[in-house]
């Protein structure tokens, strides 16, 4: 779809008026985090707060072993990306390419479980979590996460597998390869943004993480960042700029793990191709 | 979604064949399912089956066999009607509204804007943010007389004629909660639906426009057929997701006015977590599986999408 | 076939959970009386914010000094947030993880007793000296479920009313309203002219309406807390919703009440409403914004005298507890003057004898009001069912502010709910 030059910038500008109502609560939040120990958020609202100051973000920083929670919400998150790509990505091709007796109903109780909101399997899950000596865990919760997102991904993935041309797989099959072959260097090469999105999703979904985390985690040295970050409110008046600061800090991460993903995934599309 | 038909075989040659149809996939499905099994399929029955019961979370416990006195009590629970009015407003509001506005804005960055990846970072900020804090920042927003919605709305845009008191009456008070579930959304249905699009070779497109389709030809003609399964699945999802809206309605109404605003998981959390009645948090639970389960079948079915291929 | 496999499948997993779950949950527990007691590890679950002075305190002053006095006793404070500490506890006492020792809200401890978590701690040694130390019955009585003491107040605090000096001069008062009536002249005084209101509460629910609920003679129950009806809507209960509103409709009562902004904190900082009920905290925590904006005087006298409302914290140990003794060793440390006092100095107010008398409380200049109110503050009811009864009271008193019923009428409803959940 060629524009010619005036259209594009109409269509930027468009865009650009989107994106201006997406920010105005950022704004927000960046102009209370820049003011120095709001206890009250500024009344009206202000963009430009009267005496900006960084104060919060160090303060922020600096407290109680800051990076050591961003590390320990690293971790799991990392881990939980790794484990749900493998797992998801290994079970979705199983449903999409083969078949065998029962798979239309094992297909549907998956996606059953992912419609009864998992609030009520909290206490029995927190069980099995105890038995197994997974409490207090970082894996342990990384390992919660990634069971809790494989139906979904599973879902999203074998939707993307079964779109993928067959030829490709023909020829493999023709030239004596198996299932693993046809996994390893067909489906895996070809599905490189759809895998990407599931590990961006994945790993957002791992980064805000914070009930789990709080009922299964107790212990200082693996607490993770939201809990972290909640732990700065307080029962009577919670100072908004340290936690809108402490926000800010952890999306950090978050967003460069997003521009990372959004470029791989673009670069997967157009240089994977057809050509496998 | 009936089961397919199967040309009818001998049931031995059947019964092999599905052996080894189950042992070839088997390495595939296993360690997922594993996974899948201990920690997501078993303790959902366990928390299934308390909502038959006057459970208490006493360890060792004697449990009393409740029968389906909980779900009775659900039917005539007033503030039941409420939080399934409610849930399901929020899912007829939201989903499309994401997706509307996802679709738009993936569209738009598909074609030739300047400096799309940056502008396709803004749009995902939202996704990036915790709910809890978002939510406190749209109460703000919203909130009050002189707020800024109110602001904007009344002094620089003229939509209205007066300020208005967003919380304090359920019509108005489901505003910011439905639009804090656009906004915080369109970030994600975006990034999946761009995806998709970029799936799509431009070949099609040019061959389209060979035939002499228009751009709104080309969109319905070959957009949607062959985005359909990531329209599928952003559609299921974002319904499952949007059935479970919690956290932004605790914290922007907490239920008020009168617990008129109240939806079904922040009910069901004060019942379990607040009030130690998990038989009868459970029970709406498994009320409201049923639900998202009737919506997801009717989605299913209306788009005319087979589970199996 | 498939039935097969979905069966095999269940095994597998049951055989993998039941498989687990047979260890071992507990050790036999060892005899006490050994002369060098073997080293042990307690938990204390606390919810004061990583970024606040208590949180400091408590780490680097009380916990030390107590492991001093007790070196085989090693103290593992957790902080879990304010908001989740019930759903936290909730988890942690269905899986047998508890901590061993909880500092909750005093609202908590008959409903966390009567669920059989709790541990009564009369039988332990030097209980009778802890429980006559304590210089406030109230708070000592929500600790109290069917005879026995099931956690110790730690600290306290109630509400009073905070008032702007500019607003009692241009109200021509020279000091804050002592009685309901003047209550009553001052917040005719302003009325939401120039966005001046007299009071800003914070929200329709008991902790707020209470202090003025039964000042003017209301009642939720009897005093045994067996009964509402008669009580909640008796017809002083049914005049003091009454003048509430009407205060709402003059508009001397800000629009805070509803739930809109600016919340009381910010409205009383940008000079906006002219009294609040607060908490130490907020002298504690806006006092050097603030000063000499800020005038502490306890709730208006109404028929009933000036009553207001008791907050505070519980200490307590849960029945799951393998280190009792050694729980119940921190118990009464925390509430000796050593610990009291320290943590009074974070604007914590202490709950015994000796440490209410403390020098330390003259010194941060706020207490006196405060003081002077727990000599007449009442606990709200302290029954297993008050998280319930409170929700109640919240959507009667609601429901006549927003004009859907009158006080009669919410409160008969009120009165009806709440017996049936006394009744259970």
């Amino acid at each position: 779809m060629k524009l010619s030059w005036p259209a594009r910038a109409l269509l930027t500008a468009v865009v650009a008026a989107g994106a201006l109502v997406m920010v105005i609560p950022f704004l927000y939040m960046v102009s209370t985090a820049l003011t120095k120990y709001a206890f009250t958020m500024p009344f009206p609202p202000r963009i430009i707060p009267e005496q900006p100051t960084v104060e919060e973000f160090v303060r922020a920083w600096t407290s109680n072993h800051f990076a050591l929670y961003t590390f320990n919400s690293l971790y799991v998150a990392v881990l939980t990306v790794a484990g749900v790509l493998f797992f998801s990505s290994l079970m979705a091709y199983g449903f999409a390419r083969f078949e065998f007796p029962g798979k239309e109903v094992l297909f549907r109780i998956l996606l059953f479980t992912l419609m009864v909101p998992d609030m009520v399997a909290l206490i029995p899950m927190f069980l099995v979590m105890r038995n197994l000596h997974l409490l207090d865990s970082r894996t342990g919760l990384s390992l919660l996460l990634i069971s809790n997102s494989t139906a979904g991904n599973t879902f999203f993935l074998r939707q993307f597998f079964q779109a993928l041309p067959r030829e490709l797989e023909e020829a493999v099959r023709i030239d004596g390869g198996g299932r693993w072959t046809i996994y390893r260097h067909v489906v895996i090469p070809l599905s490189q943004p759809a895998l990407a999105t599931v590990a961006i999703m994945t790993f957002l979904a791992a980064w805000d993480e914070y009930f789990k985390a709080l009922i299964l985690i107790k212990d200082e040295a693996v607490r993770t960042l939201p809990v972290a970050i909640r732990l700065f409110q307080q029962m009577h008046g919670t100072n908004w700029s340290l936690v809108f600061a402490a926000s800010l800090i952890a999306m950090v991460p978050a967003i460069t793990f997003f521009i990372f993903g959004q470029k791989y995934f673009i670069s997967g599309l157009t240089s994977g191709g057809v050509k496998g | 979604m009936g089961a397919p038909l199967r040309a009818a075989a001998p049931p031995s040659t059947a019964r092999r064949h599905g052996l080894r149809a189950w042992l070839e996939v088997v390495p595939f499905l296993l360690p997922g399912l594993v996974l899948f099994a201990i920690f997501v399929a078993w303790p959902l029955l366990q928390g299934l089956r308390i909502s038959f019961y006057h459970w208490s979370i006493m360890p060792g416990a004697e449990q009393e066999f409740a029968g389906l006195a909980n779900f009775k009590r659900a039917s005539l629970d007033p503030v039941v009607r409420y939080t399934i009015r409610n849930t399901l407003l929020y899912v007829i509001v939201t989903v499309p509204g994401q997706m509307i506005f996802g679709m738009l804005v993936a569209l738009l960055l598909n074609a030739a804007v300047f400096g799309k990846t940056y502008w396709r970072a803004v749009y995902y900020l939202p996704v990036l943010t915790s709910w809890v804090v978002v939510a406190f920042v749209f109460k703000y927003l919203f909130g009050g007389g002189g707020s800024p919605v109110n602001y904007i709305l009344k002094d620089v845009l003229h939509l209205l004629p007066s300020y208005v008191d967003w919380f304090q009456q359920y019509r108005t008070a489901e505003v910011p909660i439905l639009v804090l579930g656009i906004w915080k959304g369109i970030g994600w249905t975006m990034v999946m639906f761009l995806a998709g699009l970029q799936g799509i070779s431009h070949d099609l497109y040019e061959a389209a426009a060979i035939d002499g389709a228009s751009r709104t030809q080309s969109f319905w003609r070959v957009t949607v057929p062959l985005m359909r399964p990531v329209i599928l699945f952003v559609m299921v999802m974002l319904t499952i997701g949007a059935f479970s809206v919690f956290i932004s309605v605790n914290i922007l109404t907490n239920g008020a006015p009168m617990n008129e605003t109240q939806v079904v998981l922040s009910y069901m959390y004060a019942q379990g977590f607040g009030f130690f009645d998990f038989g009868y948090g459970a029970a709406l639970a498994a009320l409201l599986g049923v639900l998202i389960f009737t919506i997801s079948f009717l989605q299913f079915k209306f788009l005319g999408v087979k589970v199996e291929q | 076939m498939l039935r097969k496999i979905t069966v095999f499948l269940c095994i597998a997993a049951l055989l993998i959970l039941t498989g687990c779950s047979t260890k071992p949950a507990a050790e036999a527990p060892k005899p006490a009386e050994a002369k060098q007691p073997d080293p042990v590890t307690i938990t204390y679950w606390h919810t004061y914010s990583t970024d606040s002075n208590e949180n400091k305190v408590l780490n680097e002053t009380v916990i030390p000094a107590f492991q001093k006095k007790f070196p085989y006793i090693t103290v593992k404070a957790v902080v879990q947030p304010y908001d989740d500490l019930h759903a936290s506890a909730t988890v942690a006492i269905a899986g047998g993880t508890t901590p061993d020792v909880l500092r909750m809200d005093i609202i908590w401890s008959p409903e966390f007793a009567k669920l059989g978590a709790l541990e009564p701690l009369d039988g332990y040694a030097g209980f009778s000296d802890v429980k006559g130390s304590i210089a406030f019955p109230a708070p000592l009585a929500t600790n109290a479920y069917k005879g026995k003491y099931y956690g110790m107040p730690l600290d306290t605090n109630t509400q009073v009313m905070v008032y702007n000096p500019e607003f009692l001069k241009a109200a021509g008062l020279s000091a804050p309203p002592k009685s309901i009536d003047d209550f009553k002249k001052f917040g005719a005084a302003f009325t939401g002219k120039d966005k001046k209101y007299a009071i800003a509460l914070d929200g329709m629910y008991p902790w707020q309406i209470l202090p003025f609920f039964w000042s003017m003679g209301g009642k939720v129950t009897n005093d045994d807390y067996t009964k509402a009806s008669g009580f909640v809507n008796s017809d002083d209960s049914i005049a003091a919703l009454q003048v509430l509103f009407d205060m709402k409709k003059s508009g001397a009562l800000a629009p805070s009440i509803m739930g809109d902004k600016p919340g009381t904190w910010d409205g009383y900082k940008a000079g906006e409403y002219g009294a609040v009920l607060q908490g130490p905290w907020f002298f504690a925590i806006l006092g050097n914004d603030l000063k000499g904006k800020m005038q502490g005087a306890v709730v208006p006298a109404g028929k009933a005298g000036s009553i207001s409302v008791i907050g505070g914290e519980n200490i307590g140990m849960f029945k799951a507890s393998k280190n009792k003794e050694a729980a119940w060793k921190f118990i009464q440390f925390m509430l000796s003057d050593e610990a009291q006092v320290a943590m009074a100095k974070t604007g914590q107010m202490p709950v015994t004898k000796s440490a209410s008398a403390n020098p330390v409380m003259k010194e941060a200049g706020y207490y006196d009001a405060y003081i002077e109110q727990l000599k007449n503050a009442n606990p709200r009811t302290p029954v297993p069912s008050w998280t319930k009864i409170d929700g109640v009271m919240s959507v009667a008193v609601e429901s006549v502010f927003r004009g859907k019923a009158t006080p009669k009428a919410a409160l008969d409803q009120a009165a009806k709910e709440i017996d049936a959940l006394l009744a259970q």
